[in-house]
């Protein structure tokens, strides 16, 4: 079937945002009430994922995680997209010492390891969602720098710029309106792809301690539990490990979609 | 007084400064058709935008170039965009990569409008659909709601030329418009421009390698080879009394229907010969 990618990537993708969506209204538990009778019970019809080592509902549990992904993703997007894509457009359309100044703190900050970025975010503001978002969306402005760039100067060589600036149009408004609409496929690529490593990232930092409060569930603080039942009860890592697998491919798969959809060069000519 | 004026203008490229563009100079007066005639890379396109301020950052510009009083080299860009579309225009040698495929056909020939007539969008669709009647489209009211790639090649480069020309410049500089199209649609294109251009009394800086395209447009014509001007003066003089040995091949080949069957057509080099470079 055509667009298999695509397609498997949206419902992934649609799943993850559904699980978030209806952990909003409801859950099958409370993802907090500890059930002290009930320690990893494995698969049952009261609790279809099992219970955790505080007993608490796994199933119930995920979903809940589902929202933190998701928040996690979109704000980091949002920081990276706000950040990245005007410096991106400023570089693509300044040239000369504007482009190599911006570019080589790109470089500077590709260079910069993220997880020392969270880490430090993390020793100064103390450990949250709000600093790991923040540390991830940092890290990924230089990818969304770049893409926006390279999208910029090309469209920036093209005949109807030319023409656009024939007609006496000036280059911040050429960059908004001719610029941005023809690389908004590139853009909306590069946001997919950087969503499903915003999820990857925060499950890690959050694994690591380096994310939410103990109250929240996310999926890589269950797998943090999970580390210490490992062998009795391995089924602990695999829920929110499928968990984490199933929204990183689903988003890589709507990204690599999305590319294949919009690419020009494979478009077909109308 | 004229309304452009290049004196002395040379440009250069890049760091080895191989020039494009070697002291040229020439006049047009208010509404006159003037035909720069030349083959790729006599520079005709780059004298061109030299005039429009659109050169690469790479080229370097010397000499003047003034249009209505205005000196136009070393002017700042944003001096430069009041001009555009304002005072001059151009149309693109390429319909099919000219217009922004992401935009409706309709605002980007309002575009003009609302940057310098300080037009507001509805009341700019009027004006608008009015202008590709005028350019020859007659589902003026379809074609403004289209995207570029729904149309056809004509169609497009009637959109470009109604952008070129909605706003009134007093200058138009068409470079190759017709060469993109086919015979035919080439044909009522050019009649179609001719007659714009006369009821809006504007000027035409027309830039062909084609001396029979040129002749149907312009009074005037200059000859450009390598880089500067060989021979200058009106079209019907340089069809019957061609001075260079390049314009007398240029003027041999247009009229290929002079060649006896059965003999060789003719080519510029019969006429001229380059040096080897």
């Amino acid at each position: 079937m055509k667009r298999l990618g695509l397609w498997l990537g949206a419902a992934l993708a649609g799943l993850v945002a559904a699980m978030a969506l209806i952990s909003l209204v409801w859950t099958p538990y409370d993802p907090t009430l500890v059930l002290g009778s009930q320690r990893l019970q494995g698969p049952s019809a009261a609790h279809w994922l099992g219970t955790d080592s505080m007993g608490i509902d796994v199933l119930s549990r995920i979903l809940i995680g589902a929202q933190t992904t998701i928040v996690v993703g979109v704000v980091s997007v949002s920081i990276a997209a706000l950040i990245g894509i005007p410096l991106g457009l400023l570089a693509g359309q300044a040239g000369g010492w504007v482009d190599e100044v911006v570019m080589r703190l790109t470089d500077i900050a590709y260079a910069f390891p993220a997880l020392l970025l969270a880490i430090l975010l993390a020793a100064r503001f103390g450990a949250s969602p709000l600093t790991a978002m923040t540390a991830i969306g940092l890290a990924t402005i230089p990818s969304f720098a770049r893409v926006t760039r390279a999208g910029a100067k090309q469209v920036m060589s093209t005949d109807f710029v030319l023409a656009a600036r024939a007609s006496g149009t000036r280059w911040p408004a050429v960059s908004v309106r001719h610029v941005l609409p023809n690389i908004a496929p590139l853009i909306g690529v590069q946001a997919s792809v950087t969503f499903a490593l915003a999820i990857l990232a925060e499950a890690a930092l959050s694994y690591l301690g380096l994310s939410t409060a103990a109250i929240v569930p996310t999926w890589g603080k269950m797998l943090r539990d999970a580390q210490a039942v490992m062998f009795n009860a391995p089924l602990q890592a695999v829920w929110p490990g499928l968990a984490i697998a199933v929204a990183v491919l689903g988003f890589n798969l709507l990204g690599d979609g999305l590319r294949d959809l919009l690419d020009p060069r494979l478009r077909e000519v109308s | 007084m004229s309304l452009l004026r290049v004196n002395d203008l040379t440009i250069t490229f890049g760091r080895r400064r191989s020039v494009a563009v070697d002291a040229v100079s020439f006049e047009m007066g208010a509404g006159q058709r003037l035909g720069i005639i030349g083959e790729s890379g006599s520079g005709k396109t780059v004298t061109a935008l030299a005039v429009m301020g659109l050169l690469p950052e790479t080229a370097r510009v010397s000499g003047s170039i003034t249009l209505d009083g205005h000196e136009l080299v070393g002017m700042p860009d944003s001096a430069l965009a009041r001009l555009r579309g304002d005072l001059m225009s151009m149309v693109f040698q390429e319909p099919m990569t000219a217009l922004d495929p992401t935009m409706r056909v309709g605002r980007q020939v309002a575009e003009v409008l609302l940057l310098h007539a300080g037009r507001s969008g509805d009341s700019a669709r009027g004006q608008v659909i009015e202008m590709l009647v005028r350019v020859g489209l007659n589902d003026a009211d379809r074609v403004a709601d289209s995207f570029p790639h729904q149309l056809s090649g004509g169609q497009r480069q009637r959109c470009l030329l109604a952008m070129a020309l909605i706003n009134s410049p007093d200058l138009v500089i068409c470079d190759e418009p017709t060469t993109a199209l086919d015979v035919t649609v080439q044909a009522r294109v050019l009649s179609l421009l001719d007659e714009v251009l006369t009821a809006e009394r504007a000027a035409c800086l027309f830039i062909s390698h084609d001396l029979a395209v040129v002749s149907q447009v312009c009074t005037d014509v200059l000859v450009m080879l390598e880089g500067r001007i060989v021979e200058a003066g009106p079209v019907a003089r340089l069809f019957s009394r061609p001075e260079h040995p390049y314009t007398r091949g240029l003027v041999a080949t247009a009229r290929i229907g002079d060649v006896m069957p059965g003999q060789r057509l003719p080519t510029v080099e019969d006429f001229y010969r380059r040096e080897a470079r």
